[in-house]
């Protein structure tokens, strides 16, 4: 009988620890939603280096984000910044400075699509296909943009053509999967703005990117791996862009 | 060949259930669960039918507000992850169960400062969302947090040992030192470029000090221990030296030894210290503390109900003590999972920072974490005489209307630093 008093004083406490553990094992799980992506093309060696956070530091200390080769270039030389307006570079009060298309910059100096970077007397040209300098021009990247997505079951490759690539059960799609839990337009892989991405077309089984589920759209990388319900894709970057934290 | 691939198949199974939190369904078990606990408060007799209306009313306007808020930024802000701010009701909630069992007055002010919190929490959220826009407001806010302070001495008012307080027309009484806590936040974040730049902290060192020493002036110690420990984090997080962090807490400590030496209302709380049960103590000056110790040994795991506990008698239950209404009348249970709430903001900021837009907010996120785990653990473990009593409140349950406004100001940081929530300002979401 006293138990039964008690009751709902045990249901309020363990319900209070449902809450707290559910917001917080949502907030900890959940992907951080959308990466900046720019490259930097290492002129003379062709190297590429790849910029997926929104503050990347350039220089020759080992907890720069890139590390840099040249002995001409500083410490702490430059910071990469993506801001709401677009792509910026400041210069770190490097010994050098740092220079866009030849000139040397002062503060933050907006960088587009194609612009030549020199630090330590190493030119790198910057790669954004979003930032285009004319605004309105329209961006012909993703007819260009190659990439292949290679069933893992089967290793076929499927090649992508045109910047998009559907997958579904639907005969019409790029990528069959005869399959009943897959649905008839279950996922799109295509080139973006921001670079590639897989859209789940809200299918009812959902899309997963290295095990996480995918929500609305989200980035993908060379190497990166599709789970289309139980079929297993890996995806190859045809750009063959270096991942963050390889030496320029 | 065929097995190994099946094999990784089902083991990449496995995360894809792990859901996203869905926010209609936990917002209304939070509703729920608001609900209970308010009406073991509003219905003062069941059999009667008794209800006080008046405390429905202010629970009811609670209710709505988190709701209007939740549709407000889902269909307008595109808002897709609203976890922090579910935490923030849950806590705010509770707080308004305890206030309506100690001291159901407070209720008006404490409605009226979670609406203004709320929208508080807003618009810095959409202040936040460019990080140079925030950068250039540091400085005007950094002179303004020193004017409010300096203005403080001269035209602040003596309440409870502390001139922290301005009294407007005998009515409205305002704690500026709350609204600076959020102020110290926004100063001490700096983008990675600017943190490259000004690699010294002079600046942010005399800003503190300032600060700090204000708050010694104005006999509000328990916050400038809360700014000084808010202060080595942020210092820690800009220069990653340990050298630095170790010199400030020397000299802080050399500090307040002198200061518990000769200041008065210091030396008497230390001398309150781990004697509170002693028989000259605990009638006295270890009231307010054995009571709460009893109070929350009283209440169990679960605790006794709403309005049926002893704390809330206690001077200062709805303020200081609120801690051990929670615990008495909710349960140890219930306490341990406020305290956890800010232990995990903490963690979740740390653990959050590589993935942040700016360092801005890395440090901004992780700083107010702090800042909120700080002052909780300072009133926890104060008011349960694990360290010296002093007068701050617990954040979002105290009674309290600068507190709660500045509290919501606190989060909006850790909601900044949340990569996610500013997916239609970065374009990676179509308006």
């Amino acid at each position: 009988m006293k138990l039964l008093l008690y009751l709902p004083q045990i249901l309020l406490c363990l319900v209070a620890i449902f809450i707290i553990v559910r917001c917080f094992v949502s907030l900890f799980s959940m992907r951080p939603a959308g990466k900046p992506k720019a490259v930097l093309i290492n002129k003379q060696s062709g190297k590429k280096l790849a910029i997926s956070t929104y503050e990347t530091s350039l220089g020759r200390a080992k907890n720069s984000d890139i590390q840099l080769a040249s002995s001409l270039a500083s410490r702490s030389h430059a910071v990469i910044s993506r801001r709401k307006k677009g792509w910026f570079i400041t210069d770190t009060e490097s010994k050098a400075g740092t220079f866009v298309n030849g000139e040397q910059t002062e503060g933050a100096v907006r960088l587009y699509h194609g612009d030549t970077i020199t630090i330590g007397g190493v030119d790198y040209t910057f790669i954004a296909p979003h930032a285009s300098r004319d605004e309105n021009a329209a961006v012909p990247v993703s007819q260009e943009a190659r990439g292949t997505l290679i069933n893992l079951a089967t290793n076929y490759p499927y090649q992508i053509q045109g910047g998009k690539l559907t997958i579904g059960r639907n005969e019409n799609c790029d990528v069959v999967i005869e399959d009943i839990t897959v649905s008839r337009l279950h996922a799109v892989v295509q080139y973006t703005d921001e670079g590639w991405v897989v859209a789940d077309n809200d299918s009812k089984a959902g899309v997963g990117v290295n095990g996480y589920r995918v929500h609305g759209s989200e980035p993908i990388e060379d190497g990166d791996k599709i789970m289309i319900n139980t079929h297993l894709f890996m995806f190859r970057d045809g750009s063959g862009v270096q991942r963050r934290g390889a030496r320029g | 060949m065929v097995k190994s691939t099946e094999d990784k198949a089902l083991k990449m199974r496995k995360p894809l259930k792990r859901r996203p939190l869905k926010t209609v369904p936990m917002l209304l078990l939070i509703t729920a669960y608001q609900l209970y606990m308010f009406s073991q408060l509003a219905v003062t007799n069941i059999k009667a039918l008794e209800i006080n209306y008046t405390m429905l009313i202010y629970f009811g306007v609670f209710i709505v507000a988190e709701w209007l808020y939740y549709i407000v930024m889902r269909a307008f802000a595109k808002r897709r992850n609203f976890e922090i701010e579910l935490i923030g009701f849950f806590l705010t909630g509770i707080g308004f169960a305890a206030i309506g069992s100690a001291k159901p007055d407070g209720l008006l002010v404490q409605t009226g400062a979670f609406l203004l919190g709320l929208i508080g929490f807003s618009v810095l959220v959409w202040i936040l969302g460019d990080s140079e826009r925030a950068m250039k407001l540091r400085l005007p806010l950094g002179i303004l947090a020193l004017v409010i302070l300096v203005a403080n001495i001269f035209l602040g008012s003596d309440i409870n040992g502390a001139r922290n307080w301005i009294v407007i027309g005998n009515a409205i009484s305002i704690q500026p030192s709350e609204f600076v806590k959020i102020i110290f936040v926004f100063v001490g974040a700096a983008t990675l470029e600017k943190l490259q730049t000004s690699k010294n902290l002079y600046t942010f060192i005399g800003f503190s000090a300032a600060c700090v020493g204000v708050l010694f002036i104005l006999r509000d110690f328990g916050t400038a221990v809360i700014f000084f420990l808010t202060f080595l984090l942020i210092a820690f997080m800009r220069s990653g030296d340990v050298r630095t962090i170790a010199l400030a807490l020397a000299s802080a400590g050399l500090g307040g030894w002198l200061i518990a030496m000769f200041k008065t209302t210091v030396k008497n709380r230390f001398a309150t210290y781990r004697h509170v049960w002693d028989a000259d103590m605990i009638d006295g000056k270890g009231f307010q503390q054995t009571r709460v110790l009893i109070g929350i040994a009283s209440g169990g795991l679960f605790g006794l109900g709403l309005g049926k506990g002893n704390v809330r008698d206690v001077i200062f239950s709805s303020t200081d003590l609120i801690f051990g209404v929670v615990c008495e009348e909710l349960g140890v249970i219930t306490g341990f999972a406020v305290l956890a709430c800010f232990m995990l903001f903490a963690v979740y900021a740390i653990n959050n920072a590589k993935t942040s837009r700016s360092t801005f907010y890395s440090i901004a996120a992780t700083a107010a974490a702090g800042l909120l785990l700080f002052q909780a653990s300072i009133n926890i473990f104060g008011v349960t005489d694990v360290i010296p009593f002093t007068g701050v409140t617990l954040p979002f349950i105290s009674r309290g209307g600068s507190s709660m406004i500045s509290c919501w100001g606190l989060l909006a940081f850790i909601k900044a630093g949340d990569s996610r929530t500013y997916l239609t300002t970065y374009g990676e979401l179509k308006k």
